[in-house]
């Protein structure tokens, strides 16, 4: 009965998937929409995308890569559509609701403007550096999982990484 | 990870970047995700495997037309509806930057009014065997229009029963997008090899379908589409993926009609009825007939001509027109277009029709 079989392989893969690289890539997609709620609908319709796909991605590598692309890609596409709505979310909630003890709140701060910091970002540039900084890919990874060359990548790693610098230099300052 | 050649990863930046998200503990969804996956499961053979093969047949038929109009092209009708005006076919290499005058495909703007229409090619029968319609689709939940265009085209998701698409069933577009003048197309669970029961024409249609809806929808003319096969290998469906895809010839790809408006289903009141679409016919000359389908009336009357803008050239040239409906019974009608043949199949194929079922109310 292979198509049971592939059914079964399907749905066990997606367990592996989910226990291994769910909270990873939904921290991925936070760096890139900000928003946790968002970041979670999105992971989610990645899962499901990768269960639908599982025959032509058997091994695992090719799920996790694929499962990447589809984050960024849906992170991105959420972006567009939500772009005004978000912008607006981010306003709201820039008052942190947890003054707390002044540590915390200066790290809440600091995690705030890291990713205000990534919203200023062009898109590519903003995944560019998640993928590098946050997954930790080499950037012939990124450029396979991106679809485009190494020589964009470098230098979308390089312009993302001058304007975050000069974004959070009072952040890397501090810590130095 | 770092690369022999990568620049230096700058840690203190990294190290930022992660801590940012160090405290984001999602909530637990391998449930919701499970429950969406036996929904899909089932769900998977919904599509049809081929599209539908013909026409509506009309038993009875009583004509009541209609009036010539020359197109001169209503408000906000587009003027270049056909992506692949003078295109070369897709074998040959050309740049898509030559006639940077030539106006955008506009298919992403609805031909009447209301916002998120999109243009979507599906395959249906003619007499010179399966080729390209151009049918448009409500975009409502806004979706980027080139996705819209590119999945509906996979899936068939026709409003008009005649059409469909020439792709098996589950294949499904991962990513679209364009730039850099390329459109890119990643397709998963599409074959590799030529599937049994489908001809080369009909494999290089499928590709077409894919083609003629991404440029449309993008709307900035003659953009290559490069397809990717992400399951590997630089085939689909047993044709070369490897180089961008130009759209083909648009008289050997297309019908060379296709109604814009009125749409499949639309139910329409009023004293008449506006009809569009694109056509290539001789002399410009595009039939239009409005036939009751219920069992009253009898006989059949000539159609009446509209004029298409055009008809020398590689492709589809817009017509439209009214047709007085004021004292027509309220019931259930089908309109057809149909291209001018004046020699009746004696010469090439013969005519080429596209028919919509309507209401009149």
């Amino acid at each position: 009965m292979p198509r049971e079989s592939a059914s079964w392989d399907a749905d066990a893969a997606l367990e592996q998937l989910y226990a291994a690289h769910w909270r990873r890539l939904v921290r991925l997609s936070v760096l890139l929409v900000r928003d946790v709620a968002t970041a979670e609908e999105v992971v989610q319709d990645a899962f499901v995308a990768v269960h639908g796909r599982w025959s032509g991605l058997r091994d695992h590598d090719k799920a996790l890569a694929y499962l990447r692309l589809a984050v960024v890609n849906r992170s991105r596409s959420t972006l567009r559509h939500r772009a005004v709505v978000t912008r607006h979310a981010a306003r709201e909630a820039a008052p942190h609701p947890h003054p707390g003890a002044d540590e915390a709140a200066l790290a809440t701060d600091r995690r705030d403007a890291v990713l205000d910091a990534m919203r200023e970002l062009p898109d590519r540039q903003r995944e560019v550096l998640a993928l590098r900084y946050y997954l930790d890919l080499s950037e012939a990874e990124i450029a396979d999982t991106l679809g485009i060359s190494r020589g964009a990548v470098k230098s979308h790693a390089s312009r993302g990484s001058a304007t975050l610098r000069g974004l959070l230099s009072d952040y890397l300052e501090e810590r130095s | 990870m770092t690369g022999p050649d990568d620049q230096p990863r700058d840690d203190r930046l990294a190290e930022l970047i992660s801590d940012a998200v160090s405290g984001v503990e999602p909530a637990h969804r391998l449930d919701d995700i499970r429950n969406r996956t036996k929904a899909t499961t089932t769900m998977s053979s919904r599509r049809p495997w081929l599209y539908a093969v013909g026409g509506a047949v009309i038993a009875t038929a009583a004509v009541i037309t209609a009036i010539a109009v020359a197109g001169g092209g209503l408000p906000g009708a587009d003027d270049d509806p056909d992506p692949a005006a003078q295109t070369t076919p897709a074998a040959e290499e050309e740049t898509p930057t030559e006639e940077p005058s030539s106006p955008a495909p506009s298919a992403s703007e609805p031909p009447d009014s209301g916002g998120g229409v999109v243009g979507v090619y599906f395959a249906g029968d003619t007499p010179a065997g399966p080729r390209l319609y151009r049918e448009f689709l409500p975009n409502t939940d806004g979706t980027e229009p080139i996705a819209f265009a590119v999945d509906a085209s996979l899936s068939g998701a026709a409003q008009d029963p005649d059409y469909g698409s020439l792709w098996p069933t589950g294949v499904s577009a991962t990513e679209v997008g364009s730039g850099d003048g390329t459109i890119t197309v990643r397709l998963s669970g599409a074959p590799a090899d030529l599937p049994s029961g489908m001809t080369k024409d009909e494999a290089k249609l499928a590709l077409q379908q894919v083609v003629y809806s991404a440029q449309a929808a993008l709307g900035e003319g003659r953009v290559p589409v490069q397809v990717e096969n992400l399951d590997g290998g630089d085939t689909v469906l047993g044709q070369p993926v490897a180089e961008p895809l130009n759209a083909a010839s648009a008289l050997k790809t297309l019908s060379h009609v296709s109604l814009t408006s009125p749409a499949e289903g639309q139910t329409v009141s009023g004293d008449s009825l506006t009809v569009e679409g694109v056509a290539n016919s001789f002399e410009a000359n595009v039939i239009v007939e409005l036939q009751s389908s219920g069992s009253s009336g009898s006989g059949g009357g000539a159609g009446q001509p509209f004029t298409a803008e055009d008809w020398m050239g590689d492709k589809l040239f817009p017509f439209s027109g009214e047709l007085d409906i004021a004292n027509l019974p309220p019931g259930e009608y089908v309109l057809t277009a149909s291209t001018d043949d004046p020699t009746g199949g004696e010469e090439g194929f013969g005519a080429f029709t596209d028919s919509r079922n309507i209401t009149i109310e």
